[in-house]
């Protein structure tokens, strides 16, 4: 991952978690991470077009049902919080896909995006990830997120087919 | 006057907050109808009298712009307004979409304003 697209998937992640569930988060050195957890969920989603790539979230079942009660407006030990915790953060993961386009490339270019998929991940996974050296850490109201994103180069065939 | 809305998301959480913004919006809701997908908002249409759909674009099973060209092409459904509510943020796109007949577009994340103000604002341009 360039460091150019660390960056912006640093600032776009802020600030769409402040928009959307309005919670605050911070970048992190990973070796800072809270260890507070020990059942996590890992979200993915791949977008194609003007470029090809995918985008990784990783964090706690605890947050992401913080994050659903968030947005629904409920109390996080609700049971709907629990229920929602997984689509609560499919659909942050493609809110933040869809900003970290538009900041990288503009809002000319088209992308599609695949549905997200969630996957409950054990602490054997999120170590690895965490020892991933592409992924970057964050630090959301005392919970661990780390995330990546993956863009493919274009590709001189691509050239000109694609913004319009 | 009350009008019925369809809102098409793949996300129960987003179909979740976006019925919630309708029902404290001030506007009268008749029916509230809710689909998965686009095959399945189809089916709503093809089944129900809407005054309005709000869609997202990225969904499993039949995407948003599907759905739209499928609208576009019927003699019905091509008049029922559409507004694109997702997190593409692509302007080519969306001009596409608008020309073939989609009213409006919100970003994602979207505020209660944003989705009150457009739903108004189409369904006043209705009664007209």
């Amino acid at each position: 991952m360039s460091s150019e697209y660390k960056t912006i998937l640093a600032e776009v992640f802020c600030d769409i978690l402040m928009k959307y569930a309005f919670m605050f988060g911070d970048a992190s050195p990973k070796d800072e991470l809270p260890t507070n957890g020990s059942n996590y969920l890992r979200a993915k989603i791949s977008f194609s077009g003007y470029r090809s790539g995918t985008l990784e979230i990783s964090t706690s079942t605890e947050l992401c049902a913080e994050l659903a009660a968030n947005v629904l407006g409920i109390e996080p030990d609700d049971d709907n919080s629990m229920d929602n915790s997984s689509d609560a953060l499919e659909e942050f993961i493609n809110v933040v896909c869809g900003q970290f386009l538009t900041t990288a490339f503009g809002d000319a270019p088209v992308f599609d995006l695949s549905p997200p998929s969630v996957l409950e991940i054990g602490e054997t996974e999120w170590k690895s990830i965490l020892s991933n050296e592409e992924t970057i850490g964050f630090i959301i109201e005392d919970a661990p997120a780390i995330m990546s994103v993956y863009v493919n180069q274009k590709t001189e065939a691509d050239s000109g087919s694609d913004c319009g | 006057m009350a009008y019925n809305i369809l809102v098409v998301d793949d996300s129960r959480i987003t179909r979740t907050v976006i019925a919630k913004i309708l029902r404290l919006s001030g506007v009268n809701i008749g029916e509230l109808y809710l689909a998965e997908n686009g095959k399945e908002a189809l089916d709503v249409l093809d089944n129900n009298w809407t005054d309005l759909v709000l869609a997202d674009i990225n969904m499993p099973v039949m995407d948003g712009i599907e759905m739209v060209n499928r609208m576009s092409e019927d003699s019905l459904l091509k008049a029922v307004p559409v507004v694109i509510v997702s997190t593409e943020g692509s302007k080519t796109r969306m001009e596409e979409m608008q020309a073939k007949g989609v009213r409006a577009y919100i970003k994602k994340p979207f505020t209660p304003e944003a989705i009150k103000n457009i739903i108004l604002d189409i369904l006043e341009d209705q009664d007209e």
